[in-house]
């Protein structure tokens, strides 16, 4: 509960509307971080009226082994999968006036099906400013194989 | 053939100025194409590649408003002529649609910016002989486009056949008038 409390906090905050609705803020490159930090937190504590407020509507993604996912699968998943480590690092925003990429490292720890898995990955995600808030639009991860 | 449907200098929209600047392109393209030229082929394929690059071009007049579907044709010409560019090796035709800040992951999970993947592509250890989109969906968020698809390619690397099926999302953004691919990442799909 305090996980999701506190999430939700970052969320608000790395979304705040203390300016134009048009125009994303100067700081656009670390609140991108903050909101990928607080996915990662939604996602480990299944908070998925977090992720709900960080995913946009037409959010598409794609996983490690290829499958393509709407934001509507992609939330399924995460309440069917239960993960006990999920830690992003070596992240870099890339930001183009309403829209910013974010490339970084992700491992995921955890229980599917029944089965114990770990996974370290390459990911991209698409953000959008709109609306006064960033939202993430797209996202794809791909296994590290070296 | 019905993405070049959508283009062309029937269009209402293209201005006297927007036909002059296409045509500088050419030219210039051509010119510095000269310098270099090498074999009958590689012409032609220079060719078909400008080709492509024009049908996917800008408008260029900021003043029209372009239809969704028109801006999809573009983005959906320049994923094929990307294609066509990487399996020729032709790296002035990729440095047209590639931001220079471009992120790329390849399949293995390699990040390189544009410079290490115009490297890549041009590597002598490996020949695409072909490579194919498949599916490919183009979603608008305002001025930035992502593209979702399959990408299908098989050759020889290091003297060895491949065949890779990826799964790959390109976003595209808005500059000056034109479209640029400022990221691109890959996984591979089972067969």
């Amino acid at each position: 509960m305090r996980t999701k409390v506190l999430v939700l906090a970052v969320v608000g905050l790395a979304s705040l509307r203390g300016w134009s609705q048009d125009a994303p803020d100067p700081q656009a490159a670390s609140r991108i971080i903050a909101l990928e930090n607080a996915w990662s937190q939604a996602a480990a504590g299944k908070d998925l009226r977090a992720l709900d407020t960080l995913l946009d509507g037409g959010f598409v993604y794609v996983d490690f082994d290829g499958r393509l996912m709407t934001k509507a699968e992609v939330l399924a998943d995460v309440k069917a999968v239960h993960v006990q480590q999920f830690v992003t690092e070596g992240m870099t925003a890339h930001v183009y006036g309403n829209a910013a990429i974010v490339t970084g490292m992700v491992k995921m720890k955890g229980v599917e099906n029944g089965k114990p898995f770990l996974r370290r990955g390459r990911f991209t995600d698409t953000w959008i400013y709109r609306s006064g808030a960033w939202a993430c639009v797209a996202s794809e991860a791909t296994p590290i194989l070296h | 053939m019905g993405v070049r449907g959508q283009r062309g200098d029937s269009d209402p929209a293209l201005t006297t100025r927007g036909r002059c600047l296409r045509w500088i392109v050419i030219v210039v393209y051509f010119s510095q194409g000269a310098r270099e030229r090498k074999k009958g082929r590689d012409e032609m394929w220079k060719l078909f590649s400008v080709f492509l690059l024009m049908l996917a071009a800008p408008r260029l007049n900021a003043q029209s408003i372009a239809q969704p579907n028109a801006e999809q044709a573009r983005i959906l010409s320049l994923e094929n002529a990307w294609n066509q560019a990487a399996q020729q090796k032709d790296a002035a035709a990729l440095k047209m649609f590639l931001a220079p800040e471009m992120v790329y992951v390849e399949y293995d999970g390699t990040l390189m910016d544009r410079a290490a993947y115009l490297a890549s592509v041009q590597s002598p250890s490996l020949q695409a002989e072909r490579i194919v989109n498949e599916s490919m969906h183009v979603h608008f968020f305002g001025p930035v486009a992502v593209v979702d698809g399959v990408w299908r390619e098989h050759g020889v690397k290091n003297g060895k056949p491949y065949a890779l099926r990826e799964r790959f999302t390109d976003t595209w953004v808005r500059r000056s008038e034109s479209w640029v691919c400022v990221a691109s990442q890959l996984t591979l799909m089972p067969h």
